[in-house]
């Protein structure tokens, strides 16, 4: 019995469509044009630009809240010709609208960007939003490389755009370069899939997938270019390398859209092309590759970030660590209960790394200069308190204080090692969650140090607000962790009817 | 109201707290006074909570039990036995003190009241807990009020506020390895709980571990992971660096809550985990853990006699107490144990006073140093500053055990067992004693009551601060009348951990 209306799933696609081809229009007119519009009750003269921000925002809201109300209740998951409707995709659009809003509403504030590049920027990200949502519903191994080549051509153009160092535009020829080797690496595996199952489908695919893969067969080597090309998204080993490089030119808002966006495309790609296609036993390859990628992934990760020394490079770096260690629970055998708490552990790294880039955005456009070192927390206590307090729970979130996100996270994943007796891996885990309290200390001493060096800045109550909307999930997560932790028991596990 | 009363303990001081956070800059002046009555309320509800409890039931009384996490199995599960009824008490106790002592010397900000608060409700939360999970969570938040009073209010301006820093990393790996042991008790039992009571009752699979030399069984394992935890938050010999750095620059009301009952967290986590839970384990480990206390003794008596600063002078003294009150547990006898929580209580209170009155001697002499001190005034000490030598007389005798006053009988009560089981070392711990004894009355006698030979002040009498006043004094007279009753007649008190102690030692038999 059908219970949901499909089409109220793809509001976020339509709108994002829609927001493309007015940009595109937008574009083509003079942005900067002044215009006398009465906007929110007030009448005031603005430009065409500023005006078409402030009605994508209250747009994206309003769509968010239409299509997080409306698909609330979405108990089956539904297979509707190449895509599927599932609670998965529901959680990941919704991450990708919030992404989205707080990526378009940084860029209408932040000085980094010049006025007319503002649209530009507006528009690739729409494409890539939508790329990505689109990707998060795809069934067709047609659709998914479509959408995943409409991503990686607008994140490149993206990345390209606005670079201003020599060293940072090599970053973005380098990643485009790697790019299109991992779509060519996801063409010839999705050509093996072909090859075997004589289809495009991913049901169909499904069908003719052994129980026990094969260590040299056809499906085995595609199953091994899909890790990877999920693994370049994820930022894994030996893939660690392209991002931190390619953040630190970018402007601090494209630098945080262009970490978690990619990361949500591997994670997808990682679930419905690996997880949900390939058996729950993927033979010695799953055992002997993942375990190992995982670890160095933490190892490396923690490494390079202790030696960096620009914000939004350690914060890309320290970030795929965090996402490195969700995937812990996976490395032996992926369990249903070890997706469920990888999902939750990507749900909760995501939360904090949005949170800290955007906190960053925040503060590096305050500082109203160059500064991108840690410097740039000295002191921080003293002239913004509550801003500094907001940093503060966020890093005490990275450091695992009870009871917030971070806490569950740790512990959930480290009890779920022990429950399976991969004491190795549980070292790791503790290691990893050691090293998080060492850059967090790190940082906290920064922020409690340090001379006052501008005048405090007064915090009108919304944006009070707007510091504390960062901490409502991390602070009381413990107090539904049952209900999220079914729901992404649920999401993880498809029951396809 | 009495059906909830533990629940109201807990969590009164972070109401309070959050309420302070979030209160106008216009009312900030007001923020010691609600801290105070608050503190008020939550004392006479701890009074009720004793009034209230039955010496004579075993069990746990004013139990709450409800599910917190069924994914985690962990519980909501708070109660009071005779093992924590006292401790929650001195706690409710000592932060009203230290609350009401600190609205008297300057006006903390509301921000530091409502950590403060917050640090209450987290140590009241440990000792409160009867779920590891909840213990283990209570356990990792109590650790970082005080990282944050400390980094950001320090009595001595540390431009890398590396004791801060210093600390939290013991408490991160302290917290680290009670992670550890209770998910290791979680996964071996036969029926796997975080509930305190099952885990006693239920059994360990039987696993062992097969070294070089020997072999050591999981329970042994988790034991000492429990025991490292411990001694990262117990400054024990050699891990008391944490403890040094961070008194030093405390403000004055955390560092009376540091030296004494935050300290002693770790100390009834060994009565409550290692003695309770793991007896067999306790009893193979006695002899290591009554060597430890007799050489931090050693250790401690021997280093007073060459201190000249008055504050490094009475950590040593603390760590004095430390090391009796490893060598209570590990001799493992009724009066042993029973001494041993008795003395956390004497030294809670003895602690937390002496650390006031020698951060009043900073203020008035502007100096900790011993030499400093004692050539403060052209006249002694005593008879320039009379009550405030009164107070600190009492308060310095309750921590070094002279009969009548503070930890007299816990002594003894330690030390006959002791010299029962061990007899060569107890004499050792008692030649440490007298030298521990000898060496602080000394700087005792040369700060207050030695005339001063050099007949000119260091201090200009002008600058010299009164002597207490009738506020300070009303203030500081309830720990007077504790350390004299504690030392004296403590059988009421006594009585209420009776019961609980006759479990733990038939436990261990």
């Amino acid at each position: 019995m059908k219970t949901h209306s499909t089409l109220s799933f793809f509001v976020p696609e339509l709108f994002f469509l829609a927001s493309i081809v007015v940009y595109m229009v937008l574009n083509c007119l003079n942005p900067l044009k002044k215009i006398h519009i009465r906007f929110l009750f007030n009448q005031r003269i603005t430009s065409l630009h500023q005006a078409s921000f402030r009605g994508y925002l209250l747009l994206l809201a309003v769509v968010f809240a239409v299509y997080a109300g409306l698909n609330a209740n979405l108990s089956e998951d539904m297979i509707e010709g190449i895509f599927i409707v599932d609670r998965f995709a529901y959680f990941l659009k919704s991450l990708i609208l919030i992404l989205a809003f707080a990526t378009v509403f940084h860029i209408q504030k932040t000085g980094e960007i010049h006025l007319e590049d503002k649209n530009t920027l507006v528009l690739l990200i729409n494409a890539a939003s939508f790329s990505l949502t689109m990707l998060s519903v795809s069934l067709s191994l047609n659709s998914a490389f479509i959408f995943l080549s409409i991503f990686t051509i607008t994140f490149s153009i993206m990345q390209g755009f606005l670079k201003q160092k020599t060293a940072s535009s090599e970053a973005s020829i380098k990643f485009f370069i790697f790019n299109y080797f991992i779509l060519g690496v996801f063409a010839i595996g999705a050509v093996f899939l072909i090859f075997a199952s004589d289809s495009v489908q991913w049901l169909e695919i499904k069908k003719i997938i052994p129980a026990q893969l094969d260590d040299m067969s056809v499906l085995t080597l595609s199953f091994c270019f899909f890790i990877s090309v999920s693994f370049f998204y994820l930022r894994f080993f030996p893939f660690h390398f392209i991002f931190p490089d390619l953040v630190q030119g970018a402007p601090t808002s494209l630098a945080s859209y262009s970490t978690l966006s990619c990361s949500l495309v591997g994670f997808c790609f990682f679930k419905r092309w690996i997880l949900d296609l390939f058996p729950e036993n993927a033979g010695m390859i799953w055992k002997e590759l993942i375990p190992f990628v995982c670890v160095l992934t933490i190892c490396i990760g923690h490494f390079l970030a202790y030696a960096k020394k620009d914000l939004r490079r350690w914060l890309g770096s320290f970030s795929v660590t965090q996402f490195g260690f969700g995937f812990l629970v996976l490395a032996l055998h992926p369990k249903p209960e070890a997706q469920m708490i990888a999902f939750f552990s990507f749900a909760s790294s995501f939360c904090a790394c949005f949170g800290l880039f955007f906190l960053f955005q925040v503060l590096l456009d305050r500082k109203q200069s160059v500064i991108e070192q840690h410097e740039a927390f000295n002191g921080l206590l003293s002239h913004s308190p509550y801003f500094a307090m907001t940093l503060i729970l966020l890093f005490l979130n990275n450091m695992g204080l009870p009871p917030t996100l971070g806490f569950l996270q740790y512990i959930i994943n480290l009890r779920y090692l022990i429950q399976e007796k991969e004491y190795l891996l549980m070292f790791v885990g503790i290691f990893h969650w050691l090293m998080s309290a060492s850059h967090s200390l790190f940082f906290l001493k920064k922020i409690f140090q340090g001379e006052k060096t501008q005048n405090a800045q007064p915090n009108s109550f919304m944006r009070k607000l707007f510091l504390a909307s960062f901490l409502f999930p991390i602070l009381l997560s413990c107090l539904w962790l049952d209900s999220l932790l079914s729901f992404f028991q649920n999401a993880m596990i498809l029951k396809v009817h | 109201m009495i059906s909830n009363l533990v629940n109201f303990i807990l969590f009164l001081p972070t109401v309070v707290g959050l309420f302070l956070f979030f209160l106008p800059k216009t009312y900030k002046r007001h923020s010691r006074y609600i801290a105070a009555v608050s503190s008020f309320v939550h004392l006479l509800m701890a009074v009720a909570l004793i009034l209230e409890f039955d010496p004579n039931m075993s069990g746990l009384q004013f139990s709450e039990k409800h599910l917190w996490m069924s994914a985690l199995k962990a519980e909501y599960h708070l109660g009071v036995d005779g093992l924590n009824i006292l401790l929650v008490f001195s706690t409710v106790l000592l932060f009203h003190l230290s609350i009401l002592l600190s609205t008297l010397e300057r006006s903390y900000s509301q921000s530091f009241y409502s950590i403060f608060l917050f640090l209450e409700s987290s140590i009241l939360g440990i000792f409160l807990a009867q779920d590891l999970f909840l213990l283990f969570s209570f356990w990792m938040l109590s650790a970082f009020p005080v990282f944050l009073i400390t980094g950001i209010w320090n009595t001595v301006k540390d431009a890398k506020q590396n004791s801060s820093l210093h600390f939290i990393i013991y408490q991160l790996l302290s917290a680290v390895l009670l992670c550890l042991s209770i998910f290791l008790m979680y996964f071996h039992l036969d029926a796997p709980t975080f509930d305190i009571e099952s885990v006693n009752t239920a059994t360990f699979s039987a696993i062992s571990f097969d070294l070089y030399l020997f072999s050591i069984s999981l329970d042994q394992v988790i034991f000492i992971l429990l025991l490292l935890c411990i001694f990262l938050r117990l400054p024990v010999f050699p891990f008391y660096s944490w403890f040094e750095e961070i008194q030093e620059k405390a403000l004055v009301p955390l560092g009376m809550i540091l030296s004494s009952i935050f300290t002693l967290t770790a100390g009834y986590l060994l009565l409550k985990l290692n003695a309770y839970l793991f007896p067999k384990a306790l009893h193979l480990f006695s002899p290591f853990l009554a060597a430890l206390g007799l050489v931090q003794v050693i250790f401690s008596s021997f280093s007073i006699l060459v201190q000249t600063d008055l504050k490094k002078l009475m950590r040593r003294l603390l760590l004095f107490c430390y090391g009796l009150m490893l060598i209570g547990i590990g001799s493992e006898g009724p009066s042993a144990l029973q001494g041993s929580l008795f003395l956390m209580i004497t030294v809670c209170f003895g602690a937390a006073l002496l650390h006031y009155l020698i951060e009043q001697i900073g203020v008035r002499v502007g100096s900790f140093e011993i030499k400093t001190i004692a050539e403060s005034s052209e006249m002694p000490l005593s008879l320039r500053l009379p009550s405030f030598t009164a107070f600190f007389t009492i308060a310095l005798f309750s921590i070094l055990s002279i009969p009548f006053f503070g930890s007299y009988l816990a002594q003894q009560m330690i030390w006959i067992n002791y010299f029962q089981i061990h007899t060569v070392q107890s004499v050792f711990y008692a030649i440490s004693y007298l030298i521990c004894l000898s060496g602080v009355l000394y700087f005792f006698l040369k700060m207050f009551f030695k005339k001063n030979r050099r007949r000119q002040s260091l201090i200009h009498a002008a600058d010299l601060r009164e002597d207490f006043s009738l506020a300070h004094k009303l203030c500081l007279l309830p720990f007077l009348g504790l350390c004299i009753y504690l030392g004296t007649f403590p059988a009421a008190l006594l009585r209420l951990t009776q019961t609980s102690i006759q479990v733990l030692v038939e436990g261990l038999k």
